[in-house]
């Protein structure tokens, strides 16, 4: 049985301008893929394994840009996916690669990240724990 | 002749406690009714499912219908107990299901001669069923008007979510009602042929009705209809009546009902918007029976006609109410075998036709694993700091959607180093939002009830959260960072619904703002006590914000926000961190404030510091009803604002007479337990909301709501009584009044 881990995950948040966000991801499509960007909202990104000063928005001079080191992340393979994870999402998992996908794991709010080679689950760290014993169970 | 020793043991199930023998292919209902008993308490009626007769307790689970179970070597199967309910929680009953989802073009339930015919035509057009039938291991237990299924199997559930149903549930058949009809030895058509075909010997069998589905039976048919069926144990004998009046008596074993079908609809009942497409036989319409006179006619309920006739006569008329106030059809079978008969006799009575009630899931017991299968309790969340309080022997309680330390081992400790040296608490529970931007003071006026353009830059400010009935549903501190950028604090369980609060009006008025909600994002400590800006010097902060300021600053290496405020009624600054940091700086604090007396408090504590001081918590001292001025805090709504979500509430009801008022009171030691009846003059007039014995004042203080008895034009009371003793009305603060400690 695969041992599941949180970790917690260095990002940065930033709520924008819709349009704001709009290039901005624009620009981070240049980015490493290393540097995960995930529209998690219309006027909201969530950027992993930056710094602040990563993030430039300069179309919207209020944007809120923050450190963030509130979420942990879960990797897990897909043959480990489909045996912890997916039985407990009562929605239609998507079937495009890679995409973000938002919604409720074991009951707890989740986003997931789907990659060719697995998934990452990102999920607030003080639900983390919760989580991770509930997908370990199965 | 001795036995073979070769020869195969027969297959054995326990019933009752004792060996049963049974032949494989068998049901448990069906071997029972081999031995010459019955399964159930009443007698196996149907056979097929459809009733609730043949009710069991199998494997530890009650509630099984053994006419649905086969026969297996080792089963335990026994009887409900006579005069009551079976046991519900058993180790059986609760045990993990697991589920299985499944999401599908088309399912089709049913696998009889219309399903099978279903099936072939979707092919042909495409479409690949989701086959599901009883028979085969797949029971539907429920169905939802948005295409959702609920499916038992012997070892998971599965839900499937569907874009269409059909249903291809055939028919079942209608059992009779009369005097008598619950005693064992009546069977349904189909119920017969099943115990002949598993070599059962009905006795002297006959039928009554010529729906033609007992032809070939070995068994007489007789002519009239049903009047009674007599027998004490069983039956020993039907009585029918002719054309013309005359009854005759037959001595028998057994009445076969051959008296027409009845829909086998149940599933088809519970979507009833549309969701479902019914076919075959279950799809054709039924012809009522004759409106019953007498006997039981809801066999799981016990309800009689006379039941009908009483309820019928206190004036429910309709069949849902009648299904309410009657019981019948609320009871096993969910009305499969009764309301034929409860439709035949709301017509009869009322002249017109009458409507089937609606079917809820599930349509069939479920165990407590099965039906909670895949569902989960709402998660508490954890703080960074979780380990740290464990560690610390914290005894942990749920607050807020949230895991708290509720105190240390011993609360009144906590409380003195509060009020007297030195103490952190854990807040990063705390709500916390950002918004910024070019209407932010704009948006900001809108929300609160108190003014926002007059905070300067580094300050903050004490606010309430007032719905558009000018009801207080939560409340924090706005801070603000910059002309356009503001952090709002609310209450621990307040936060998720400010947030959609904040967000749906920001949206609603179109102004320009962003909202980051960092509840998540961050820890918070807050530090508490006379000795606490000494402590806070030791790490490095010489100059910490003075009271209702805040400032970034270094405490102990770790970068934070300090807020300087005070819900203890002690000097305070709440420290924002990093959640990585938190640790750091928590054991940071302790470590430093050791010769301080420093000790971390609970919520135990907090909860009387706060009162001592007056400090209402929303939402655990409030109700949902509750204006600013019950609980005395007009002080934080300026009316002469233009305009803040309330306002119109509040000016409206502003002159009106108000009995509920939130009021401070005092008494002799010990504190009365929360919730006690508050009495004036013999008459309940409220309760105690919130208490606490003071170890500083040396008596209890409480916040209590009154709520009638007293004239409101006119002064409160001064004394009121609760407990039985005497209790005086106070004024908060209780301690400090002049808020000295606080701020100083």
């Amino acid at each position: 049985m695969a041992v599941l881990v949180a970790s917690t995950v260095p990002a940065v948040r930033l709520v924008a301008r819709v349009g704001a966000v709009d290039s901005f991801m624009v620009r981070a499509q240049a980015w490493p893929i290393a540097k995960v960007v995930l529209r998690i909202a219309p006027d909201e990104a969530l950027v992993l394994h930056v710094t602040p000063s990563d993030v430039v928005l300069p179309d919207d001079p209020h944007a809120i840009v923050e450190a963030e080191h509130g979420f942990s992340m879960i990797a897990v393979s897909w043959a480990e996916f489909d045996r912890h994870v997916r039985p407990l999402i009562e929605w239609e998992v998507p079937t495009a690669r890679p995409t973000l996908a938002q919604g409720l794991v074991a009951f707890i709010p989740a986003k997931l990240w789907l990659g060719d080679d697995g998934v990452r689950i990102l999920v607030a760290t003080p639900f983390s724990q919760t989580l991770v014993e509930r997908m370990q169970a199965l | 002749m001795a036995a073979d020793p070769v020869a195969p043991a027969a297959p054995r199930l326990l019933f009752g406690g004792a060996p049963l023998d049974f032949v494989l292919g068998d049901s448990v209902a069906i071997a029972v009714l081999r031995s010459g008993r019955e399964p159930g308490n009443g007698g196996a009626l149907c056979l097929s499912g459809d009733c609730g007769n043949c009710l069991g307790v199998v494997d530890g689970i009650a509630f099984v219908r053994t006419c649905q179970t086969p026969a297996r070597p080792g089963l335990v199967a026994e009887r409900h107990p006579a005069g009551g309910a079976p046991s519900m929680m058993t180790a059986k009953t609760i045990v993990d299901i697991p589920v299985r989802r499944e999401r599908h073009d088309v399912v089709l339930v049913g696998l009889g001669v219309a399903g099978q015919a279903e099936r072939a035509r979707l092919l042909e057009v495409g479409r690949r069923p989701r086959l599901l039938d009883a028979s085969q291991g797949e029971e539907v237990v429920s169905v939802y008007d948005d295409g959702f299924l609920v499916v038992r199997t012997d070892h998971a559930m599965i839900h499937i979510e569907a874009k269409e149903i059909v249903l291809a549930t055939g028919r079942a058949e209608l059992v009779p009602v009369c005097v008598g009809s619950n005693l064992p030895g009546v069977r349904t058509s189909g119920a017969a042929r099943r115990m002949v075909a598993a070599g059962i010997d009905l006795g002297r069998a006959v039928i009554v009705g010529n729906a033609g589905a007992a032809n070939g039976l070995p068994a007489t048919r007789l002519g009239g209809t049903l009047v009674r069926i007599e027998g004490t144990l069983r039956v020993e004998a039907v009585v029918v009546r002719d054309g013309n009046g005359n009854d005759t008596r037959v001595d028998c074993n057994t009445l076969i009902a051959d008296l027409g079908p009845a829909p086998r609809d149940v599933l088809a009942r519970m979507a009833v918007d549309g969701a479902c497409r019914v076919i075959g036989s279950a799809a054709e319409p039924c012809a009522l029976p004759v409106c019953p006179t007498s006997g039981v006619v809801c066999p799981c309920s016990g309800t009689t006609v006379e039941d009908l006739d009483g309820v019928w006569n206190r004036g429910f008329r309709e069949v849902e109410l009648m299904k309410r106030s009657s019981l019948a059809g609320t009871g096993t079978c969910q009305g499969a075998a009764c309301l034929p008969h409860l439709l035949a006799y709301v017509a009869a009575r009322s002249g017109e036709p009458a409507q089937p009630f609606t079917a809820r899931p599930a349509a069939r017991q479920l165990t407590m694993g099965e039906a909670a299968a895949g569902v989960y309790f709402d998660a508490w969340r954890t703080t960074v700091l979780d380990t740290e309080h464990r560690r610390l022997g914290a005894n942990m309680d749920r607050f807020g959607g949230w895991w708290r330390p509720w105190n240390y081992g011993d609360h009144v400790a906590e409380y003195w180093a509060v009020r007297e040296a030195v103490s952190i608490g854990d807040v990063s529970t705390l709500g916390k939002m950002i918004v910024s931007g070019p209407d932010s003071v704009e948006f900001l006026e809108r929300i609160y009830p108190t003014n926002v353009a007059d905070i300067k830059v580094g300050r903050s400010r004490y606010v309430l959260l007032l719905n558009e009935r000018g009801h207080v549903f939560d409340d924090g501190m706005i801070v603000r960072e910059s002309d356009t950028r503001f952090v709002l604090t609310f209450t621990s369980g307040g936060a998720g619904n400010a947030e959609m609060w904040m967000r749906d009006w920001a949206e609603t008025w179109e102004l320009d703002v962003r909202i980051m909600d960092q509840t998540m994002s961050l820890a918070a400590i807050n530090v508490t006590g006379p000795r606490a800006a000494e402590l806070l010097s030791r790490l490095g902060l010489d100059d910490p914000p003075k009271f209702l300021q805040h400032r970034h600053v270094i405490v102990a290496g770790v970068e934070c926000h300090a807020m300087r405020l005070s819900f203890t009624g002690e000097a305070s600054w709440e420290l924002h961190v990093r959640p990585d940091h938190a640790v750091t700086l928590w054991r940071a604090l302790l470590d430093e404030g050791r010769d301080l007396g420093i000790r971390p408090h609970g919520l135990q504590a907090l909860f009387g510091l706060r009162l001592e001081k007056g400090h209402v918590i929303v939402g655990m001292d409030t109700e949902m009803d509750t204006t600013p001025r019950r609980i005395d805090h007009d002080w934080a709504v300026k009316m002469d604002k233009p305009f803040f979500l309330g306002k119109e509430a509040l000016a409206r009801t502003a002159s009106l007479p108000d009995q509920r008022r939130m009021v401070a009171l005092t008494m002799e030691s010990p504190a009365p337990v929360e919730g006690s009846p508050i009495w004036l003059d013999h008459q309940l007039v409220g309760h105690v909301a919130t208490s606490f014995t003071s170890p500083l004042l040396g008596h209890a203080v409480m916040l209590g709501w009154l709520k009638r008895g007293w004239d409101s034009a006119g002064p409160l009371p001064t004394t009121v009584w609760v407990d039985g003793r005497a209790a005086a009305l106070a004024q908060t603060p209780f301690y400090d009044k002049d808020g000295g400690r606080a701020r100083r």
